[in-house]
C-alpha cells in the first residue's frame, strides 16, 4: 500500500476505512509519479482520472473548483519513506482574485478569503515557483 | 480541504498520542486557534499545550482523544497526528508513527504489552539497541542553553563537567582532593590509565572512535570526545586553544559525548540507572536471546557494575590493566630493568602479592560466573616512561642511572609493536611473567575456596548484601576459571605455555595442599589461528575472538593510523563503517567463520566468544549469533546493549524461519 500510496496517503487511506473523520480526497500513484520522471510527461489518462475525481470531491463537497462557491485543494506530497521536512504542501489551491471574493461572500468571512489567498500566493510562489517563502514572510510582518 | 482558520471556533494543530519524551500515556502536542497549515511547528505564534483545549473546546478534546486511541490501536504504535478544527468540528490531516526518546520507547513498549496491544516479542524489537547507550551515561539536559566551542568525534556518549588539567598525574591529584576534573590532551597512551580513571571526562586533539583514549573511556563508561582537530593542545603550559577562546588549566568545560560538543562552562547534566521498564525490558531479551552476554572487567569495581548490568561472567580480564597504577608500575619496572635473577624474582614476588589480590576479588564478586583471564599481552617497552622530562624523573625515582633506563628503552624499542614481541610470545621467551600471573590465579582460587567452605563469606568476613555470595545457597565450591593465552599463531605456541601453566597450577595446589578446577584456552586474533583453528582446537578448551587485533591484521589496518583514510573510504563507499567499530563480515567475518567450524570440528562442545570492541556492537552481535558463537562480551556500559541486540538476533532469525516455512507451505501442493 505505502509503495503506491506513499506513507501519507496509505495512513489517510486507512484511516477513512477505519470512520476516522478525514477529509475527503484522491491520491495520485506513485506510478504515476515514477512514470512521470521516466519519460518527463504525465502518463495517459491522468488528466482525465484526475478530472473525474475531481468531478466526485466537488459533488461530495457540493461546491466547483473556481466556481462561485469555490471548492479549495490541500495538495500534499508523499513518498513509501519518511522524509521529514522535504515533502512540500500547498494549501488553499483554487484561489484567484475572483473567487477569493466568492469565497468571501460564500462564507462570511472576509478575513478567512484573504488568509486562505496569502497564504495561497505564499506556498504557490515558493513551492511551485521557486519564489521564497522568506520575501513573503518580509512582507506579512512589515505591513 | 478544511479550515482551521476560520475564526475562534477553529484550530489547526499536532499531538501524538503519548509522551515522545517520557512515554506517559496521556495527549502531548500543541494547537493553534484560528490557523491552518504549518503554523504550529513554524513559530512565529507561540503554539498552546493541548491540554488547555480541554477547558476551550471539552467536546472536541474529548473526541480528539478516543480519535487518538483508535488510531493508535490500530496501529499498535505511537502516533504524530495531525488535526485541524473548523468550526467545533474535528478533522485528522495525517498519522505517522512518532520518534521518541529510550526513556519513551520502552514505557511505551512495556505498556502495551500490559495493554494487551502488542506482545513482549514486539515491545523487545521496538527498543532499538544504540539507543539505549542515551540512558546509560549521563547526559546534558536539553532544557539549558550551552556554551559549545569546539566539535569532535563522539566517541563515549554521556556528559562530565570538570575543571580542565593537562596530565593524567594532575588528574590524579586533582581526585585525591576530591575535585573533579577533565583530562585533556593530544592523544592518550597506555600511561593514561589512571588519569583517565580519576577524570570525569577525556578530550584529546588527535585519534578516531577506536583510539586508545576512545577505547578506553569506553570501558570506563566515562564520557569522552576524540579527534577534536579544531583545538590545539599545549600540555606543557597548560591551555588548550579553540578558535579565539583559550581554556586554562582549572578552567570549567563540559563534554557532551553523545554529541562531541565541547562545552565552555557548566552544563545541567541528568542520569537514570537500571530500573523499571528499561529492567523489564532485558529482562524480557533475556528469555529470547540463545547468546550469552559477558563482561570485559579487569577489576572487583568493573566486575560488580558489570554484574549490576547482567553480566553471565566476565570474558576478557586485562592483567596489564592491573599494572598501570603507580605503585605496581615501579614493580614492573623494576622487573624490566632487573640485571640479575635476584632482582627479577623480587620484583615479581611483589608483582604476585598485587596480582593474587586482584584476582581474589574478582572471583569473590563473580562467584561462579566464569572469569577468563588473559596472561599479559602488550609489548614489555609499553611499560616505560617516554620522552626526557619522564625518563629523568623514572632515573631518579627508581635510583637507576638515565643511561641505564634509555639503553634499556632502545633494547626494547619495535618498530612495529603490534606485531612485536607480545602475548604468548613474550611469555614463551620471558615465562616468569606468565608463571608468576598463574600462580597468583592459583593462589587467589585455592584461598577462596578454602574461605567458601569454611563458611566464610570472604577474606574479610563481608557479606554483600544480596550477592552470590550468602553461603547458605551457594551452589559452588570453587571460582570458575579460565586462563587464556593471547596471540597465538600456532598450535606449538599454545603447547608450550599450556604445558607451563599447568607445571604451575598443580605446584601451587600441592602447596596449598587443595584442587580447583580451570580451563586453558586461547584468544583468536592473528589470522593464521583462525585459519589453523582445527589444530588449537585440540590444545584449547575455549576460544575468544579478539576482533580488534583480527581486524588490524586480517585487513592490514592500523587502528591507530586508519583515522587519516578511513572517512575518505566510507565517503567514497569503499567501506560501509569503520571496521573496528562494526564487524567487516565478510572479510574478517569470514576468517570468524573458519575459525568456528574448524575449531568445533576437532572439539565439538568448544566455548567460543568474542572479546573485542565489537562484543558490545549490534550488527557485530547478531553476526556472532547467526556463527552461534556461544557469549559475547564487551565493556559493563554496553551490557544491556549486548543483552537487547542478542535478543533482537534472536527474534530476526524467527522471523525470517517462520516466513520461510509459511512460504514453502504455500507453495505446496
Amino acid at each position: 500500500m505505502k509503495n503506491i500510496l506513499g506513507s501519507k496517503g496509505a495512513n489517510l487511506s486507512e484511516m477513512t476505512n477505519q470512520g476516522i473523520p478525514v477529509p475527503p480526497g484522491f491520491i495520485i500513484s506513485t506510478q504515476a509519479c515514477i512514470e512521470y520522471y521516466t519519460n518527463k510527461t504525465f502518463p495517459k489518462g491522468l488528466a482525465d482520472e484526475i478530472k473525474l475525481n475531481l468531478d466526485t470531491l466537488e459533488n461530495t463537497a457540493n461546491k466547483r473548483l473556481g466556481s462561485e462557491n469555490p471548492l479549495l485543494l490541500s495538495v500534499r506530497s508523499g513518498a513509501p519513506v519518511s522524509m521529514p521536512g522535504m515533502m512540500d504542501t500547498v494549501l488553499n489551491l483554487g484561489l484567484n482574485d475572483d473567487t477569493v471574493k466568492a469565497l468571501a461572500d460564500a462564507t462570511g468571512n472576509e478575513r478567512l478569503a484573504y488568509d486562505c489567498y496569502r497564504r495561497f500566493l505564499d506556498m504557490f510562489a515558493d513551492v511551485v515557483l521557486g519564489i521564497g517563502h522568506k520575501n513573503f514572510e518580509t512582507i506579512l510582518w512589515t505591513t | 480541504m478544511v479550515f482551521g482558520n476560520t475564526g475562534n471556533k477553529s484550530a489547526s494543530g499536532v499531538c501524538f498520542t503519548r509522551d515522545p519524551a517520557t512515554g506517559e500515556n496521556q495527549l502531548y502536542g500543541e494547537y493553534l486557534i484560528n490557523a491552518q497549515g504549518e503554523d504550529v511547528v513554524a513559530g512565529i505564534r507561540t503554539p498552546k499545550n493541548i491540554a488547555t483545549l480541554k477547558n476551550t473546546m471539552p467536546v472536541i478534546y474529548n473526541e480528539l482523544e478516543s480519535t487518538c486511541r483508535s488510531i493508535e490501536k490500530h496501529y499498535r504504535d505511537m502516533q504524530d497526528i495531525e488535526f485541524t478544527i473548523e468550526n467545533e468540528k474535528l478533522y485528522i490531516l495525517q498519522t505517522r508513527t512518532g520518534k521518541r526518546t529510550a526513556t519513551s520507547a520502552i514505557k511505551i513498549a512495556v505498556d502495551m504489552v500490559k495493554e494487551n496491544m502488542i506482545k513482549k516479542e514486539d515491545a523487545v524489537l521496538r527498543i532499538d539497541p544504540n539507543q539505549l547507550e542515551q540512558l546509560l551515561f549521563p547526559t546534558i539536559d536539553p532544557k539549558y542553553p550551552t556554551n559549545t566551542i569546539a566539535k569532535g568525534l563522539p566517541a563515549s556518549p554521556g556528559a562530565a563537567t570538570g575543571k580542565a588539567v593537562f596530565s593524567s598525574k594532575k588528574a590524579i591529584l586533582a581526585k585525591e582532593r576530591g575535585e573533579k576534573v577533565i583530562l585533556i590532551r593530544s592523544e592518550t597512551s597506555p600511561e593514561d590509565v589512571a588519569g583517565m580513571a580519576s577524570a570525569q571526562g577525556i578530550l584529546t586533539a588527535r585519534g578516531g572512535m577506536t583510539s586508545h583514549a576512545a577505547v578506553v573511556a569506553r570501558g570506563m563508561g566515562k564520557c569522552c570526545i576524540v579527534g577534536c582537530s579544531k583545538i590545539s593542545v599545549f600540555e606543557d603550559a597548560g591551555v588548550f586553544i579553540a578558535g579565539d577562546i583559550n581554556v586554562h588549566e582549572g578552567d570549567t568545560i563540559t563534554l557532551n559525548g553523545t554529541t562531541g560538543e565541547v562545552i565552555l562552562g557548566e552544563a545541567k547534566l541528568t542520569r537514570q540507572g537500571i530500573s523499571g521498564d528499561f529492567k523489564t525490558i532485558l529482562e524480557w531479551a533475556d528469555t529470547i536471546r540463545n547468546l550469552g552476554v559477558e563482561a570485559n572487567a579487569d577489576t572487583p569495581n568493573d566486575a560488580k557494575t558489570a554484574l549490576d548490568f547482567g553480566a553471565e561472567g566476565i570474558g576478557l580480564c586485562r592483567t596489564e590493566h592491573m599494572f598501570f597504577s603507580k605503585e605496581r608500575l615501579t614493580y614492573v619496572r623494576q622487573m624490566i630493568l632487573a640485571t640479575t635473577e635476584d632482582e627479577i624474582n623480587t620484583a615479581l614476588e611483589r608483582l604476585l602479592e598485587f596480582q593474587r589480590k586482584d584476582f581474589y576479588g574478582l572471583f569473590e564478586v563473580m562467584g561462579k560466573k566464569p572469569v577468563t583471564i588473559r596472561l599479559l599481552d602488550p609489548p614489555l617497552h609499553e611499560f616505560l616512561p617516554r620522552g626526557k622530562e619522564d625518563i629523568e624523573k623514572i632515573s631518579k625515582e627508581m635510583h637507576v642511572s638515565t643511561e641505564r633506563l634509555k639503553d634499556t628503552i632502545q633494547r626494547l624499542h619495535e618498530s612495529n609493536p603490534m606485531l612485536g614481541h607480545r602475548g604468548c610470545r613474550l611469555g614463551i621467551t620471558h615465562p616468569a611473567i606468565y608463571d608468576m600471573q598463574v600462580r597468583a590465579i592459583i593462589e587467589a582460587a585455592c584461598e577462596l575456596a578454602k574461605d567458601w567452605e569454611g563458611g566464610g563469606s570472604g577474606r574479610n568476613g563481608t557479606e554483600h548484601k544480596g550477592s552470590t555470595l550468602n553461603t547458605t545457597t551457594k551452589d559452588y565450591k570453587y571460582p570458575n576459571i579460565e586462563i587464556m593465552v593471547p596471540l597465538v599463531a600456532d598450535v606449538k605456541e599454545l603447547i608450550i605455555t599450556k604445558k607451563r601453566i599447568i607445571k604451575t597450577a598443580k605446584k601451587v595446589m600441592e602447596e596449598k595442599n587443595t584442587t580447583v578446577p580451570y580451563k586453558i584456552g586461547t584468544m583468536i586474533e592473528v589470522p593464521r589461528a583462525a585459519l589453523t583453528a582445527d589444530e588449537i582446537a585440540k590444545e584449547a578448551e575455549f576460544f575468544s575472538f579478539g576482533t580488534n587485533d583480527l581486524t588490524q591484521m586480517g585487513f592490514g589496518l592500523s587502528r591507530d593510523d586508519a583515522g587519516k583514510f578511513l572517512p575518505s573510504y566510507i565517503k567514497q563507499g569503499i567501506l560501509e563503517s569503520d571496521p573496528f567499530q562494526t564487524l567487516d563480515q565478510k572479510g574478517i567475518g569470514e576468517l570468524v567463520k573458519i575459525a568456528v567450524t574448524k575449531g568445533r570440528t576437532t572439539r565439538k562442545d568448544l566455548v567460543i566468544g568474542i572479546c573485542g570492541e565489537h562484543g558490545g556492537e549490534p550488527k557485530s552481535i547478531e553476526f556472532c549469533h547467526k556463527l552461534r558463537l556461544n557469549y559475547v562480551s564487551c565493556s559493563p556500559y554496553r551490557i544491556p546493549i549486548a543483552r537487547l541486540a542478542a535478543a533482537h538476533a534472536a527474534l530476526k532469525e524467527r522471523i525470517i524461519l517462520h516466513s520461510q516455512t509459511s512460504q514453502s507451505s504455500q507453495t505446496l501442493p
